[in-house]
């Protein structure tokens, strides 16, 4: 018998449709639930996308964001003209490269120290300070330490002095600030980030841990073959997420911190932007800068995802 | 881990000093500058000046003007009203959302699950911007309105993508067991996902309880009447009003009056302590609530 | 058991959804009756004026809201935005104001660079405010065309009474007396001399060597204040604009710039400033300069103004002085009541037996390489701007109608004086009803609002109040005398160094770097020693230029010439 090869084809397309639906109908409450967050995507994330394109314009507040002129690439091409561009962008690179390092492993860090705390009391109370912190607004994070790191009248510089050493103008010294600005982003989130990462330790089963302690396993063995391993996904996933910030420092606490003396090493492209921007309402500018550091951003999280996704892990698409 | 600590109670190794230790600094170098905001929110400009406490473990001088002031604001009532609801209502209803949603997402075989995960993803980095986004909530009708201090914060990408990780942690012979017993998709979400999830889900809550409470842009940005101000921007907004009139108390002779960075860490102290005391109970609260809604049937 | 709990699953999940949906729905009925856009009212109706001013008032339906409209025959609808973004969020919202008062040259170019703003004629003004006018005119030739952009007029300038005036510098007397000066330094070399003795001979008698001869804020407030003593001492400021030759130069790129820079860091290298300057503020904090100044860490403060609260206490003595100094704090007390006695002092130039120790002298002048023309900074005659939304460009009924209601406010008391509330609020009459005065402690009244925003006075709907000079003191008293009639001529006769360039420049609004923060950063890295001033002068001069500096000072000289051509 022949069969007409279209014929074969409609069949399995059939077949095929049906497993679809199928799937779509065996999945049908994964989708109710999905229902609230796509509508809330659409409503305030996708329906005002259009605001991008005033990047691409010379924004006029009468004409609105469809009615302004278009100008191609106009304030891209601003930016890479503009002299202290390659500065902001280099030091934004920097700071962030450093806090990449120090301050998101600092979160976990707090988190396997604080499980291995014995004492319930003392636990509960330094988890719980560790998120005061969060309550500063950066305006009074950066007043304290302007106090506090004073050279003639400040505590640190005290104590140094007090052990014989020279005081330091911490904050007027490139070096020093850049080494307070990570100092005090540690202070300031880790007790934020070590939240997740206490979550994913309370986790990971307790017989792990006696069947190891059974076969004579120490803390650091117990750390290296139990904890972390079982860690590593959420350890992934959250530095494939602050990655996609490598460009977009604090601003916050850049901006607060800073001063004339350091802005060769401070000055980053958030507050490069407030000050041409924002300032006097660029903007078509800022944006501009704010969509390249985005895409950037983007482009980096997609490209650690597929390294790691090859690497074994779990990425986060 | 618990179970560990029972055991071994309090048999301490020089590892647990060494570990006490560290903790404990990092603790004084968040106790110490809070203590100090504490002093200098009572501390009055004629005490600061002519002290020798550069320490400031002690109040120099004695005024609670600041409190009394930041208290005595006829807004400061219902800015707290307005923060509790939409810090307590903002964070239960953020939670259940994100956690529906991300529970969703953590099913590996769920079609369309990579272009979901990128519709939400992509969010993260594109933005519309203020402008459009006022616009949107402008045609909305929402401006003015309570419920935006809910709705506008209802989702966060990132959140949702930790919950997700979370979720798809969880052995899913659980959830086969589960569907052999006859449960059905939302029962399994409910009496095995989400108590299985709670360290998580507390983890994420208090992110989201955290940014509620520390939010002000939002409502001064949409929020036209005074009344339905965050307390936040109650508190922002008598700090400068009472740094103005401080100087205008000051050309008359006073030293007893607080300096403008004593009102400043009285605004924040009004801002830290209130969250300190409700925080606990809410998280009881939730913890409750959600072991509760699971176990019931 | 389990259908039941399903269902109220899925009716809670579709009880939000609904709840989302129906939002969008309600809004399509609310959103159409938001807009304002500023159509013509009918005959019978008042006319609705919508109003930007800072320090809105908190309510609507204020005191100051009802006493305006009663006044004026108006309706005023009030839009409150704190800042900058608040304000062009709403403006991109369709909500531009009818009137906006902004406070600087740079509002002025960047609403009028986003198209918002209606222009008028300087005919206008003179036919709608014709007291104002002459006022204004009589002060300055030239003073409506500060608001111009490209040959247009954006605004009507809001002039500020007895302006003009010298920020002067102080010194502490009882610093020189100890350090055994009998005489106030009044050059360059006099106050090396002093000052060198203020770090290292112990001025405080602590016996520590604690004590810096002088400092400044390095914050963006601060500004044009920035060691603005010693670089008038050069005669100009390194962020104003000066006139050389007949050209309008940037006073940061001017070779006396550099002598001034010069000597700045040789008195850093000395010891003689205090370290933390680059991080110093310059008020408004427990620890800002006059902190520093009133607790024996500096001798020596500039930026002094006569009409400061936070720096002159009513121009006698500072604030803070008078907070971290008992004596003064026991003349307070002992006086209190007697007004004459409390307010009766004045700024000295010399040593003065009349004042209560410690007390500062005001230098007179501080003698540099510019001789005669050295002098102190000294801000520009002009409060604010009055702009006009786009929509009046069409509707002057209206614009000629703010333009009244403005002429009025500032100069008829009786409307002037709403600016300090109701009778009884803040003020009342004196005994025989000739002059108006402050109430006692009236800032400790409970509903007290240091900026009008609790009953609406204040300077958001009374805008004018220190437009006219007749008015300063219109609620009297002796502290008011001691201002105007004391402290007031003796600033007055100080040199000054003004800015020569009023207007907004295109070249500035987009790059606003250039003016502020681009030179800041090399002037402290200057004075620090952070760089070689004569190794790297030219090149960051030259840097300057090409960044935009010459577009800047081309733009400028085409308006400076255009001033000097009438």
């Amino acid at each position: 018998m022949k069969k007409d090869p279209n014929q074969m084809n409609l069949v399995q397309k059939k077949s095929k449709f049906q497993l679809i639906g199928k799937q779509l109908y065996h999945y049908r409450w994964m989708y109710l639930f999905l229902l609230p967050a796509v509508i809330w995507y659409i409503l305030f994330a996708y329906l005002p996308i259009y605001g991008i394109s005033i990047a691409f314009k010379d924004y006029n507040i009468v004409e609105g964001v469809w009615g302004s002129a278009w100008v191609g690439l106009d304030n891209f091409r601003k930016i890479f003209s503009d002299a202290n561009f390659a500065r902001a962008f280099k030091n934004t690179i920097f700071i962030s490269a450093l806090k990449l390092i120090f301050v998101t492993p600092s979160g976990l860090i707090l988190a396997l120290l604080l499980s291995e705390v014995k004492n319930k009391l003392f636990k509960g109370a330094v988890q719980s300070f560790s998120m005061l912190t969060h309550f500063f607004s950066w305006v009074i994070i950066a007043s304290i330490m302007t106090v506090m790191l004073s050279p003639n009248t400040g505590v640190v510089n005290q104590i140094i002095v007090m052990l014989g050493g020279e005081p330091i103008y911490f904050l007027a010294e490139e070096k020093w600030f850049i080494v307070w600005v990570v100092l005090s982003d540690i202070w300031e989130s880790a007790g934020w980030n070590a939240l997740i990462f206490i979550a994913a330790i309370s986790g990971i089963s307790p017989e792990l841990y006696e069947a190891a302690s059974i076969d004579g396993a120490g803390r650091w063995s117990k750390l290296f073959r139990i904890t972390i391993p079982c860690l590593s996904g959420t350890i992934c996933t959250v530095l494939i997420l602050k990655l996609g910030g490598l460009l977009s420092g604090n601003f916050n606490q850049i901006f607060n911190l800073y001063n004339s003396a350091v802005m060769d090493v401070a000055d980053i492209l958030d507050t490069y932007v407030y000050r041409l921007g924002i300032n006097s309402m660029q903007y078509s500018y800022s944006s501009a800068v704010n969509l390249f550091q985005n895409v950037i951003g983007l482009l980096l999280v997609f490209t650690v995802n597929k390294i790691v996704k090859r690497a074994g892990q779990e990425g986060v698409v | 881990m618990q179970r560990k600590s029972k055991k071994k109670k309090k048999k301490y190794t020089f590892a647990d000093y060494v570990i006490g230790f560290l903790l404990l600094c990092f603790a004084i170098s968040i106790i110490y500058p809070v203590w100090y905001l504490f002093m200098l929110s009572l501390s009055t400009y004629g005490g600061i000046s002519s002290s020798d406490n550069p320490f400031m473990l002690t109040p120099a001088g004695f005024t609670l003007t600041a409190y009394k002031n930041i208290f005595s604001s006829p807004y400061i009532q219902s800015g707290y009203l307005i923060t509790i609801f939409r810090t307590v209502v903002g964070t239960s209803a953020s939670i259940f959302f994100m956690a529906l949603a991300a529970y969703a997402l953590s099913k590996s075989n769920l079609p369309g699950r990579k272009g979901f995960t990128m519709f939400f993803m992509v969010n993260m980095f594109i933005q519309g911007g203020l402008i459009p986004t006022y616009l949107m909530i402008k045609e909305l009708g929402l401006l003015d309105n309570i419920w935006l201090l809910v709705l506008l914060p209802l989702f966060n990408t990132y959140y949702m993508i930790i919950l997700r990780s979370f979720f798809s942690t969880i052995p899913k012979s659980l959830e086969e067991a589960a569907r052999i017993d006859g449960a059905s998709e939302v029962q399994i979400f409910g009496k095995v996902i989400v108590p299985l999830s709670i360290p998580s889900l507390i983890a994420v809550g208090t992110w989201v309880f955290f940014t509620h409470w520390n939010s002000w842009f939002d409502s001064q940005l949409y929020f036209t009447t005074m009344k339905k101000q965050v307390v936040l921007v109650q508190i922002r907004r008598l700090v400068i009003e009472q740094s103005n009139l401080l100087l205008t108390g000051m050309t008359t002779g006073k030293a007893n009056l607080p300096t403008e960075n004593s009102i400043q860490a009285a605004g924040i102290m009004v801002t830290v302590l209130p969250v300190l005391i409700i925080y606990p109970f809410v998280k009881r609260f939730f913890v409750e609530g959600m072991t509760l809604g699971a176990v019931k049937e | 058991m389990k259908k039941t709990n399903e269902r109220k699953w899925v009716a809670l999940l579709l009880c939000s959804v609904l709840l989302v949906l129906t939002f969008s729905a309600c809004s399509k009925k609310n959103g159409t009756d938001n807009s304002s856009d500023g159509t013509t009212p009918s005959v019978e109706e008042p006319m609705t004026i919508v109003w930007y001013n800072q320090y809105p008032p908190y309510e609507d339906d204020s005191w100051g809201e009802k006493a305006f409209e009663e006044l004026f025959g108006v309706d005023v609808e009030i839009v409150r935005a704190e800042n900058a973004d608040e304000l062009s969020t709403l403006l991109a919202g369709g909500q531009i104001p009818d009137v906006m008062f902004l406070s600087t040259i740079e509002e002025v170019g960047t609403y009028q660079n986003l198209g918002i703003l209606a222009s008028l004629t300087e005919d206008e003004i003179k036919e709608n405010m014709p007291s104002y006018y002459e006022m204004c005119k009589e002060q300055d030739e030239n003073f409506f065309t500060y608001s111009m952009i490209d040959g247009k007029n954006y605004g009507i300038t809001k002039i500020k009474a007895a302006s003009g005036i010298a920020q002067a510098a102080v010194i502490r007397a009882d610093w020189l007396k100890a350090c055994g000066f009998d005489k106030v330094p009044s050059t360059l070399e006099e106050l090396e001399e002093v000052f060198t003795a203020f770090t290292y001979n112990d001025p405080d008698g602590n016996g520590i060597n604690d004590t810096y001869a002088l400092t400044s804020g390095s914050d963006k407030e601060n500004g044009k204040r920035y060691f603005s003593s010693i670089f008038g001492a050069y005669g100009i400021n390194p962020f104003c604009w000066t006139v050389q030759d007949n050209e309008a130069v940037f006073g940061f790129v001017t070779e006396e710039c550099k002598d001034a820079l010069k000597l700045l860091n040789s008195w850093y290298e000395k010891g003689l400033i205090d370290p933390e300057f680059v991080t110093d503020e310059s008020r408004t904090s427990g620890t800002d300069i006059a902190y520093k100044f009133a607790n024996g860490i500096t001798g020596f403060v500039d930026g002094f103004a006569y009409d400061d609260y936070q720096w002159d206490n009513d121009a006698h003595v500072n604030a803070k002085w008078v907070a971290s100094n008992e004596s003064w704090q026991n003349f307070f007390a002992s006086n209190e009541g007697n007004e004459e006695a409390l307010y009766g002092k004045k700024n000295v130039t010399d040593f003065s037996s009349d004042m209560i120790d410690p007390y500062y002298i005001l230098i007179d002048q501080i003698v540099g390489p510019a001789g005669e023309n050295s002098g102190y900074y000294a801000g520009s005659n002009i409060s604010g701007y009055v702009c006009f939304g786009l929509q009046l460009e069409e509707d002057r009924e209206k614009m000629y109608k703010i333009m009244n209601i403005l002429e009025q406010q500032s100069t008829n008391s009786d409307i002037v004086v709403n600016h300090y509330g109701p009778e009884g609020y803040i003020w009342e009459w004196n005994e025989d009803k000739t002059r108006r005065q402050w109430i006692d402690n009236y800032s400790e009244k409970e509903n007290y609002n240091a900026q009008g925003q609790a009953i609406g006075n204040g300077q958001c709907l009374w805008a004018m109040y220190n437009a006219n000079a007749d008015f300063l003191s219109i609620i009297g008293g002796a502290r008011m005398d001691q201002r105007y009639e004391i402290d007031l001529p003796t600033f007055s006769k100080l040199n000054t160094v003004t800015d020569a360039v009023k207007v907004s420049l295109k070249a500035a609004t987009e790059n606003p770097d250039l003016i502020y923060a681009y030179p800041l950063e090399y002037i402290v890295k200057a004075i620090r020693g952070d760089v070689d001033i004569d190794s790297t002068w030219d090149a960051t001069i030259e840097k300057w230029y090409k960044n935009g500096g010459t577009q800047l000072t081309k733009e400028a000289n085409e308006w400076y010439s255009g001033t000097q051509n009438k």
